[in-house]
């Protein structure tokens, strides 16, 4: 039914009827905005930039060829415009992922073992190397599915399953890090 | 930590909702966007014979370089000596590069006509 929506709308769009992409938009905002919190970790910024992704999308709604439903084009092409935009203003996840290390010893090592602890994983990820970080994002956005992640990155599956996997490694050895900056962060003070 | 721990909480993502504004800025600049008047395309029908007549020239500019490399320039027809004025004329003009000089604002001045005529 939701396919079927959007191609209509699409079809309205492209027949000149502007007001038909406010459907699209209605219809599409929480997922775009909710990706791109997951890339940015900034509310403000979120909405920036999925709002640039319908914009992206609007100008080239003429290109969506019909062969991949809309969703798939769509989560594409956002998540394109999300890394360009994370590629020109990287975002801050690592500096506050390095002041729990550094400055807020107590918290770093609490954060691991209560409600925060997803919290400080999430920052971990954002810290990644981006070709780690974004397959992790796009991963656990589709629901832990190989085959939309390869299709919304471009990229092929094997591509996809080895960088999960090293990007779990990576993750793991910085999570460890940040459990066991409580002595360094002591020394450090001293 | 194991994968099935990573599964779980980066999984368990937290919802953000939109502001409520958010539809109506996007149309916004869709309304803006759709107002704008397309860029200009490029003039392919005027241009065209320009681009032809262009590829001709270099191509018998290209013929006749060979030509000459290959047999020599043709003998020049015995003819007249010049008169002494006209002869220092043209080697000052060799000594400043004239020619050069010539040919080249020629050219800026083909390429400024051309890009008016073009842009009209």
């Amino acid at each position: 039914m939701g396919a079927e929506q959007d191609q209509a709308d699409v079809e309205r769009v492209l027949s000149g009827e502007t007001s038909a992409f406010e459907a699209i938009v209605r219809r599409w905002q929480g997922p775009l905005i909710n990706l791109a919190y997951r890339f940015c970790r900034d509310r403000g910024r979120a909405e920036d930039m999925a709002q640039e992704a319908f914009l992206r999308a609007y100008r080239a709604l003429g290109g969506w060829r019909k062969e991949a439903a809309f969703s798939t084009w769509l989560i594409a092409l956002a998540t394109n415009v999300y890394r360009s935009e994370l590629r020109r203003i990287p975002p801050d996840a690592l500096r506050r992922a390095e002041k729990i290390e550094l400055h807020d010893d107590s918290a770093a090592a609490k954060a691991l073992e209560d409600a925060n602890r997803a919290q400080v994983v999430r920052q971990a990820v954002a810290s990644l190397p981006p070709k780690y970080r974004d397959v992790l994002v796009l991963f656990y956005f589709h629901e832990m599915d190989v085959p939309d992640t390869a299709v919304s990155l471009a990229l092929p599956e094997g591509t996809v399953k080895a960088r999960l996997w090293r990007g779990r490694e990576l993750l793991r050895r910085k999570l460890m890090q940040l459990s066991e900056s409580p002595a360094k962060g002591e020394s450090h003070e001293r | 930590m194991k994968d099935d721990d990573l599964d779980l909480l980066l999984g368990s993502e937290e919802r953000i909702l939109p502001s409520s504004g958010f539809v109506a800025s996007v149309m916004r600049l869709v309304r803006e966007e759709a107002a704008a008047l397309p860029p200009i395309s490029f003039p392919w029908k005027r241009a065209l014979p320009l681009v032809g007549g262009s590829i001709l020239a270099l191509g018998w500019t290209l013929v006749a370089l060979v030509a000459f490399s290959v047999w020599g320039l043709p003998a020049a027809p015995s003819a007249e000596p010049l008169p002494p004025a006209i002869i220092s004329a043209i080697a000052i003009a060799k000594s400043m590069q004239v020619v050069w000089i010539v040919a080249a604002l020629a050219a800026s001045a083909i390429s400024v006509k051309l890009s008016n005529w073009l842009a009209r």
